[in-house]
């Protein structure tokens, strides 16, 4: 159930983006979500990062360990290009699917398992399989946006 | 005399808790890890139609190096707003809990290591010192993340007082 979502702009969507990374699921929420590609179209991939290209658009697209800790996009065959107040950036993903939002019902984290550094704000439950709500803000606050760690302000959303 | 729940996690770990806070226990079930929990409480398990949280008692004594109990006791807790229904939680534990009977001449200081953090109260039994736990501590409140189970913990000891209520 993959969806394309184009840059030019779409009526703001309410649903969530169900993505699978290595050994865990997250939802993200579909409204800060502006690209989904295929990773056939990245460049100049880096250690932990390689490059997406169109048009104004530059971002450094990432991959999460279980730990949220960056990864290259390595083999990974989708991405997405998330807009947060930090800034853009991509996260590529083994699976990734549209979800409406009424299929969606999140709960809270319990307080033991919170932890200050963490993305996870809620989860939901798929089936047999549980994927984590995470905060796009927290995520970048963890990924080498640029090298210089200074934010490019045009890339990312007034506040 | 009165009867509480020991729950044994593995050495020299054990606390106890009411007979009305146990709803059953597993011997397995659907585990989920959850990324950046802390150490001793870093799973939710799939129990009935709900994934709850799982917290491991020898791990958050002794670090994640110790060695996880099988038994999975599933409990009741209430928030601190009290709550119209008991949520449920599950303490990792290395046997089947057992039924034990106290008095109030088994009462004894808590054990150091930071049990005044999950636990109210204190009995000895079998020449033991078994922490009393209050499950809304234990699930309800956010534990400090240590590679060392207890190392933050430890550092509060001097602050906290211990002792029988």
């Amino acid at each position: 159930m993959l969806s394309k979502i184009p840059i030019d702009g779409s009526p703001a969507a309410s649903g969530f983006l169900l993505a699978a990374f290595d050994g865990f699921s997250a939802l993200f929420a579909q409204r800060d979500v502006s690209v989904i590609e295929q990773r056939s179209v990245l460049a100049n991939p880096r250690d932990c990062y390689a490059e997406y290209c169109k048009g104004d658009l530059s971002v450094r697209v990432f991959s999460l360990s279980k730990g949220f800790a960056p990864l290259a996009p390595a083999d990974r065959p989708f991405f997405f290009v998330a807009r947060c107040r930090a800034g853009a950036f991509g996260l590529a993903c083994d699976e990734l699917q549209v979800v409406n939002a009424s299929r969606v019902s999140i709960k809270a984290i319990p307080a033991s398992l919170k932890c200050g550094e963490s993305p996870i704000e809620g989860y939901a439950q798929f089936g047999k399989r549980v994927a984590f709500l995470c905060s796009l803000e927290a995520i970048a606050d963890l990924l080498p946006l640029t090298d210089t760690g200074v934010v490019d302000h045009e890339q990312s959303i007034a506040a | 005399m009165s009867k509480a729940l020991r729950l044994d996690a593995g050495g020299d770990v054990a606390a106890a808790i009411g007979l009305h806070e146990i709803i059953e226990v597993a011997a397995g079930g659907d585990i989920e890890p959850v990324p950046l929990a802390p150490d001793h409480c870093r799973e939710l398990l799939c129990w009935r139609t709900e994934w709850i949280p799982v917290f491991d008692l020898a791990v958050w004594r002794h670090g994640p190096a110790a060695a996880s109990g099988a038994f999975l006791a599933i409990v009741g807790y209430r928030d601190r707003d009290g709550g119209a229904r008991a949520r449920p939680a599950c303490i990792r534990v290395a046997a089947f809990p057992r039924i034990v009977e106290v008095s109030d001449a088994d009462a004894c200081p808590l054990p150091e290591g930071g049990w005044s953090r999950i636990a109210k109260s204190c009995f000895s039994d079998g020449g033991q010192r078994v922490p009393v736990l209050s499950l809304r501590r234990v699930f309800a409140m956010p534990h400090p993340r240590t590679g060392d189970g207890n190392r933050v913990l430890r550092q509060d000891d001097a602050a906290t007082t211990a002792g029988p209520r």
